[in-house]
């Protein structure tokens, strides 16, 4: 039986790689800190909640349905606020507090929508909810625990095709760095910034509708989440795709294994403090990093750390491509 | 032929041009010069559809233009290169020439690519490398065949041989000229270098404050004394060595 710890780990730090990769992506595009991003989470939560509870459809069948809702909430919101507000020339400020505007409002259709399920089917524990049960388990763990990481690999990898191998993804890294050169290559910007929000809008439903497999969920179940979500999309440098995923995991990872050591340490009154982690790691990082850990020069400090090891690395790469070289 | 007619511009509510009038015809290259800050590059921007046009209008043979997206225009055939950042610096060579070509089908892009690498041979090593790790005056190789990909009907330079080594700013110049005599471009050019520029070219704009206060050929701007002196800097000895236009 694998420790309760460890199951949590791989599931909060896969989902929030997952969400993080998708926050990062309304940034590259707007480069407008997107507050409502957590809603998009709870559209996630509250697809796989009503499917299973009025159709006994699972929250894996679900994800694909909710990918779908997720993007369209998250594209109309590009195009309904922040396209029309920003072709006014309003300041990042303004569109920021827009983003917060948007997030209240989903709250509140979170509140109706939920109503409406109590009214209609008299699911009494609509607004706050306990998790979905998982459809399976493999070696006596829950789905979830191997649903959660491959899922995020799967994501990962398809994202690093989709930048490095098609016409489109090649666009969307083009549109990012420099948006007045690809117009005037004849490259549609908006229609690449849809595509991209699409994208953000699916990752973070999908993982919302995983969510609530393994934690509760409910109306703010998704804007709870924002400061890890913005923690880890900050930890990777906010600009960099593989970042995100990377410092999702460390931020999922950190949240459950620092609170199990200081709750075993200190006592259950820590405990309260969990969400404090990720606001930590976020401030430091901003301090000492404010690129995030991609940052840095792994190359050059690990050549400084171990000269010698990096040489023989170096002398054996030399000598290995000289043997596929068929040279002497 | 591309016609800017009375048009005035600018960037939100800050005006920069001021009823520009240009006409620019294929096979021959349109030299436009003037003092820092009189909106030659503005021109460039306006034409690409990158500013606020408040009045006139822009034509490309005989199509309005003016009022349409940059990437409509683009693919109306106008190539443009601006002053700065006029590359994809951190796309690979080959990511930056599939850009070039984004509405361009893969076969056709193919046999372009390999038309314009006949003029840059060079570029041909560097297909894989990331844009910034190219030397400047490789960087504007790539510029160029970004926009050759395209098969544009006008093409606009937008000071090209800024930041370039005297010796490879003359390879660039040249090849400019080239472009213009060998494929039939429309070349629109604004240039630092106002002799350099005005010597390879056949029509010439001067602009002041947002303004045109000279329309001619490039001889006659070189030869006329005051305009010269007082705009681009240039002595008695600089004047009267244009290429008369053909």
């Amino acid at each position: 039986m694998v420790e309760a710890f460890v199951t949590d780990t791989i599931v909060y730090a896969s989902l929030f790689g997952l969400m993080a990769l998708g926050l990062t992506l309304t940034y590259l595009t707007t480069k407008v800190p997107n507050f409502a991003y957590g809603s998009f989470v709870t559209i996630g939560m509250y697809t796989a909640f009503a499917l299973y509870r009025i159709q006994k459809i699972s929250p894996y069948a679900s994800a694909p349905i909710a990918f779908a809702l997720g993007a369209v909430a998250s594209v109309s919101m590009y195009l309904g606020v922040l396209r029309i507000l920003s072709k006014r020339g309003s300041s990042l400020v303004a569109l920021m507090i827009a983003t917060l505007a948007v997030d209240i409002a989903f709250v509140g259709i979170f509140g109706i929508y939920s109503d409406y399920l109590t009214s209609r089917y008299a699911f009494i524990d609509s607004k706050q909810f306990y998790p979905i049960p998982d459809s399976f388990t493999l070696f006596g763990t829950a789905g979830i625990v191997y649903v959660a990481p491959i899922s995020l690999g799967i994501v990962t990898l398809a994202v690093f095709l989709l930048l490095t191998q098609s016409k489109l993804g090649v666009a969307m890294r083009a549109s990012v760095e420099n948006p007045s050169l690809a117009r005037v290559v004849g490259i549609n910007v908006e229609r690449v910034y849809v595509f991209a929000w699409l994208l953000a809008g699916g990752f973070a439903a999908m993982s919302g509708s995983y969510y609530v497999l393994w934690l509760p969920g409910g109306i703010t179940g998704g804007s709870n989440l924002i400061v890890e979500i913005f923690a880890a999309s900050v930890l990777g440098g906010l600009a960099s795709i593989y970042g995100s995923v990377l410092g999702g995991l460390i931020i999922g990872a950190s949240e459950v294994l620092v609170t199990k050591v200081a709750l075993d340490q200190l006592g259950s009154w820590v405990g309260i403090y969990q969400k404090g982690i990720p606001l930590i790691i976020m401030v430091v990082t901003l301090l000492v990093l404010p690129k995030g850990i991609t940052s840095i020069d792994w190359h050059r400090m690990f050549v400084k750390a171990y000269p010698s090891f990096a040489s023989q690395l170096r002398r054996l790469y030399h000598s290995m491509a000289k043997l596929t070289r068929g040279e002497s | 032929m591309i016609k800017v007619d009375e048009v005035s511009a600018g960037y939100g509510k800050l005006q920069i041009l001021d009823d520009v009038s240009i006409e620019a015809r294929p096979e021959k290259i349109t030299v436009i010069v003037g003092p820092n800050g009189s909106g030659k590059s503005t021109l460039l921007k306006t034409i690409a559809g990158l500013t606020n046009i408040y009045r006139g209008s822009i034509t490309l043979s005989g199509t309005k233009i003016s009022g349409l997206p940059p990437y409509k225009i683009a693919r109306m055939g106008i190539a443009y290169l601006p002053q700065t950042e006029s590359t994809f610096t951190r796309l690979t060579v080959a990511e930056n020439f599939k850009m070039a070509g984004y509405t361009v089908e893969a076969n056709d892009l193919k046999e372009r690519l390999a038309k314009a690498l006949e003029i840059f041979p060079k570029l041909s090593s560097y297909l894989n490398s990331k844009v910034s790790n190219l030397s400047g005056g490789e960087r504007q190789m790539v510029a160029m065949t970004m926009a050759l990909l395209r098969k544009p009907s006008v093409i606009m330079f937008d000071e090209p041989t800024a930041n370039l080594a005297p010796i490879i700013a003359t390879d660039v110049l040249n090849t400019i000229s080239n472009l213009s005599k060998d494929s039939g471009l429309t070349v629109l050019l604004v240039e630092q270098n106002a002799t350099r520029a005005l010597k390879i070219g056949h029509w010439a704009y001067l602009l002041a404050s947002g303004k045109t206060i000279f329309r001619g050929t490039t001889k006659e701007l070189l030869e006329h004394r005051e305009l010269g002196r007082l705009y681009l800097g240039l002595t008695v000895s600089e004047s009267g060595s244009g290429n008369r236009p053909s």
